[in-house]
């Protein structure tokens, strides 16, 4: 007898339907899985034999084919499993559908118990199978909050063979997945990281404010201990709120990469990934065999962290310019392609010496002149160019941090963060692009309308500080944010004023 | 002037000027050496011969002649009367000093500077303060031009139109550490020198280094020791002062760094204190000369806070710049001073920048400059 069912295979962030086709003849017995599997789908034959038996059912002894449509695309991964076990228990006579013409997709590894475990992609998966017109999906139990907020399809969370078979038979109909909208789950959402919990630091903090506004990327320097790195991670809480279509574009690659731990669903804070700085151009940028995302694509919508600059690799850093500026990666392999977004905001961090102390009140620098520049000279030039605030960060002293002086929560900043982002959106509703940051020095002199006074000033400001062009326009973009911040159309001269401040640490330490 | 055969015997490294006086004693003069040499005839420690022949070739002092006609260089004999007189008085003088520039090396007032090259922004201040002092009082200010507090007297010396000896451990045409290239053009062009008694092209070998130290102390009248850990190389150059009967001074650091392990224990020990160019002309009794004022950039820690009025400036400019004097002030403490919001203070900070009123240094700290 031949049986069919629906799954669907994963190519970069994109679901493609899979057809499971199995036959079972008179013959020899034999269990034959065709249609280019790769080696954890031909594996399918013992955990679904073993699951089978297990759940109570009987593996036919006979002539079992097992076929995957289409036949030109390599399938790779166990999330075949609980489809192969299914149509194999329908070919067998073993399982009669209910509804047989319902469009039905099913997804799901198996375990030897008759367990049914979770799979990476689920939700780039199941988008694209409700597109196409798939109303049902049986699913991991593991994987359903991850598309708890998919519309238009009904999530019948699984987690034992017999329950799946339960529910297409109509004997035991699991009770779908309630739906969870966008809405509830942000309304819940806290940032894991408090700005209210850094105490002082008003000078970083408004750095971070300005960045987060603008989706400037950021430098931090400043000894060890000054709190760099306990500031980056309050950004998240920072940025403006998501949107749902952000959320599902961010959630839809880390479900690909399978970095969604179970249980949890759409993304709610923006991500905030610190690849180590021993990490390879590959997983951060992406690719491998299976052209997988890289940390700067699990990173889209939210924060790039690169702690320790200058121990970071030149070439790893080199390979993240080009998708710094795309947006975007493209990802291409024998038998693989993939394009992940990748818009992020990055943000680093270092001391300004070797040994951390140049410049600090608290401790004293052992570097020589020569060491500080050799380390500082490890940061490329090109990489320093797509920075457009650089910000020092000294230790607060532990007197102050043990105060107990009320500081502002992220919640008020991320208001003023919305408010400014609002106005850039409005702005550039005909750019063709969404913040300060993505400026092109075309549209800055249009976007910035500078008076006679800040055109002034910021002529002085070139002669004094000895601006390159690249700085000049970054000094501008910092100011149109600040501007933004301000709620002012113009870009006026206090502002063109408060943004030369964040980026003098050329002149100190980069002569 | 050298003549040919001097090239010879100053490019002979291990020739000591002792070895040098008894072959002189012998042969007569540098020409009777080399032919004494040449036929076999020279007497004289064996070691000394040998590498003497080693090196007896016209060919390499034509290379010799060529590579000082191209960075200008001349080489002075212990018999010049160019040569510098304190240091020919020494046992173990320098049999020849490579020298490039115009620097007057028999000018009798030498101070050398010298101390380490992990140094911190105090020491590097004061020790170009004080060679800036010194220029003031007409004096020429000899070091090593090693990084740190070397490179801040020599250029201290220099940038305030001061000539300026560098004596070096390696040829002098040779750019150690690099980033001396640089320096060393902008000390010539102020008057000042290079000098060695390495020949041109001599790697910067590390035998090479506590060698060189002998000749800092020994033409200079005194030597002042700014910054130095435990087992810094300024302790050779201290050493060497002290054998040659050199005036020792040491500038005082502050108690708790590492780096005023050395000083404060010379002064211990009964070295002269240097807080300023007067200490040293006073102790030198070199008191004809003018007393040393030095503008504000080189000595700014010294001078009063500036009180000038500030035309031009806004009300609220004026009180962040009143809040500042030339003692560093970071962000956050000037913030609370002032009580301006952060945006406002920023933008106050780079309007009183811009107008050269205030600096701002590593770790956001700013000071008043006028
Ligand atoms: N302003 C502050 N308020 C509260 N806690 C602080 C503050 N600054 C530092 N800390 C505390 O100090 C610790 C060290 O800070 P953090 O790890 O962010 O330093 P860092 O600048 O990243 O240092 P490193 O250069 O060594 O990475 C933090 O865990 C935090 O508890
Ligand atoms: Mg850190």
């Amino acid at each position: 007898m031949l049986a069919q069912l629906l799954s669907y295979g994963l190519m970069g962030i994109e679901g493609f339907p899979v057809t499971v086709e199995a036959y079972v003849s008179g013959g020899l017995p034999m269990f034959e899985v065709v249609g280019l599997p790769d080696a954890a789908v031909k594996e399918a034959r013992e955990r679904v034999r073993a699951a089978l038996v297990n759940s109570g059912y009987e593996m036919p002894v006979s002539r079992i084919t097992v076929n995957l449509a289409p036949g030109d695309v390599r399938k790779e991964g166990p999330a075949f499993d609980l489809t192969i076990a299914l149509a194999i228990l329908m070919a067998s006579g073993q399982l009669h559908c209910a509804q047989a013409d319902e469009e039905r997709l099913v997804l799901g590894q198996l375990a030897l118990s008759g367990e049914v475990t979770g799979v990476r992609g689920v939700l780039p998966m199941v988008i694209s199978a409700r597109d196409r017109g798939v109303r049902e999906a049986l699913l991991p139990r593991d994987n359903a909050a991850e598309v708890a907020c998919v519309e238009g399809v009904r999530v019948i969370p699984v987690a034992t063979l017999a329950e799946a078979v339960g529910h297409l038979s109509g004997q035991t109909p699991v009770v779908p997945q309630p739906q969870v909208p966008y809405a509830a789950l942000q309304a819940d959402w806290q940032p894991h990281h408090d700005l209210s919990a850094v105490r002082g630091q008003s000078g970083a903090k408004r750095a971070l404010e300005i960045a987060a506004a603008g989706g400037h990327n950021l430098l931090m320097i400043g000894p060890p201990g000054s709190g760099k790195t306990m500031l980056a991670r309050c950004l998240p809480g920072i940025l403006p709120d998501m949107t749902f279509e952000e959320a599902l574009e961010t959630t839809r690659i880390h479900s690909a990469a399978g970095v969604v731990a179970a249980g949890c669903g759409l993304l709610a804070e923006r991500p905030f990934r610190a690849p180590h700085h021993t990490a390879s151009a590959v997983a951060l940028v992406g690719g491998g065999a299976k052209a997988k995302p890289g940390e700067i694509s699990l990173a889209h919508g939210g924060v790039l962290f690169l702690d320790e600059l200058p121990e970071y690799n030149r070439p790893t850093l080199e390979a993240m310019r080009q998708p710094l500026e795309d947006g975007f990666v493209s990802i291409a392999r024998i038998n693989a392609q993939a394009r992940y977004p990748a818009r992020v905001m990055m943000v680093a961090a270092m001391n300004p010496c070797p040994c951390g102390h140049y410049g600090s009140q608290a401790q004293q620098c052992r570097c020589t002149q020569h060491d500080i520049r050799r380390y500082l000279d490890r940061i490329s030039g090109p990489l320093l160019d797509r920075i457009d605030l650089q910000m020092e960060v000294e230790a607060v002293p532990v007197r102050e941090i043990a105060d107990n002086a009320p500081e502002e929560a992220s919640a008020a900043v991320r208001s003023r963060v919305n408010a400014a982002r609002e106005r850039q959106r409005a702005r550039y509703a005909q750019a063709g692009i969404h913040c300060n940051a993505q400026l092109s020095a075309k549209q800055l002199d249009a976007a910035c309308g500078l008076d006679e006074e800040g055109k002034a000033l910021l002529f002085r400001a070139v002669e004094r500080y000895k601006l390159s062009m690249r700085a000049y326009s970054r000094v501008l973009k910092v100011a149109r944010t600040v501007a933004d911040l301000a709620g002012e159309a113009r870009v006026r001269a206090p502002y063109i004023a408060e943004a030369i401040q964040y980026r003098n640490l050329d002149a100190k330490y980069w002569h | 002037m050298h003549n040919r055969y001097d090239l010879w015997l100053a490019g002979t490294e291990s020739l000591t000027a002792q070895a040098l006086d008894q072959l002189l004693g012998w042969h007569g003069d540098a020409q009777g050496i080399w032919r004494a040499v040449g036929d076999g005839t020279a007497q004289g420690p064996a070691s000394v011969l040998k590498a003497l022949r080693a090196h007896r070739s016209e060919s390499l002092l034509d290379e010799m002649a060529q590579a000082m006609a191209d960075t200008d260089t001349r080489l002075i004999m212990r018999d010049d009367p160019a040569y510098p007189p304190l240091l020919r008085a020494l046992e173990d003088a320098p049999i020849g000093l490579f020298v490039r520039g115009a620097a007057d090396l028999t000018f009798p007032r030498h101070v050398a500077i010298v101390g380490s090259r992990r140094c911190t922004r105090y020491g590097m201040q004061n020790a170009a303060r004080i060679a800036a002092e010194l220029v003031a009082c007409d004096v020429h200010v000899v070091s090593g031009m090693a990084r740190g507090i070397d490179t801040a007297a020599n250029m201290g010396c220099a940038d305030a139109g001061g000539v300026s000896v560098a004596v070096l451990g390696c040829g002098a045409d040779v750019a150690y550490p690099p980033e001396n290239e640089e320096n060393i053009q902008r000390l010539l062009a102020c008057g000042g020198a290079v000098v060695t008694e390495y020949p041109p092209g001599a790697l910067p070998l590390a035998h090479r280094f506590p060698r060189r130290n002998r000749i800092i102390s020994g033409m200079c009248s005194a030597l002042v020791v700014v910054e130095a850990a435990e087992r810094s190389g300024a302790m050779i150059t201290v050493r060497c002062a002290l054998d040659q009967g050199r005036e020792v001074f040491a500038l005082p650091g502050p108690v708790d760094s590492p780096n005023s392990k050395m000083p404060l224990q010379i002064l211990r020990e009964g070295a002269a204190m240097a807080t300023c160019a007067q200490d040293i002309l006073e102790n030198l009794r070199w008191l004809d000369a003018p007393p040393a004022v030095v503008d504000a950039p080189c000595a700014p820690d010294i001078t009063p806070a500036p009180q000038a009025d500030l035309p031009g400036l806004s009300e609220d400019q004026r009180r962040v710049a009143q809040c500042l004097s030339l003692e560093p002030l970071g962000f956050e403490e000037l913030r609370g001073r002032t009580g301006f919001s952060v945006p406002a203070l920023n933008s106050h900070l780079t309007m009183l920048e811009i107008q050269e009123i205030i600096e701002q240094l590593p770790g956001r700290m700013y000071r008043r400059i006028r």
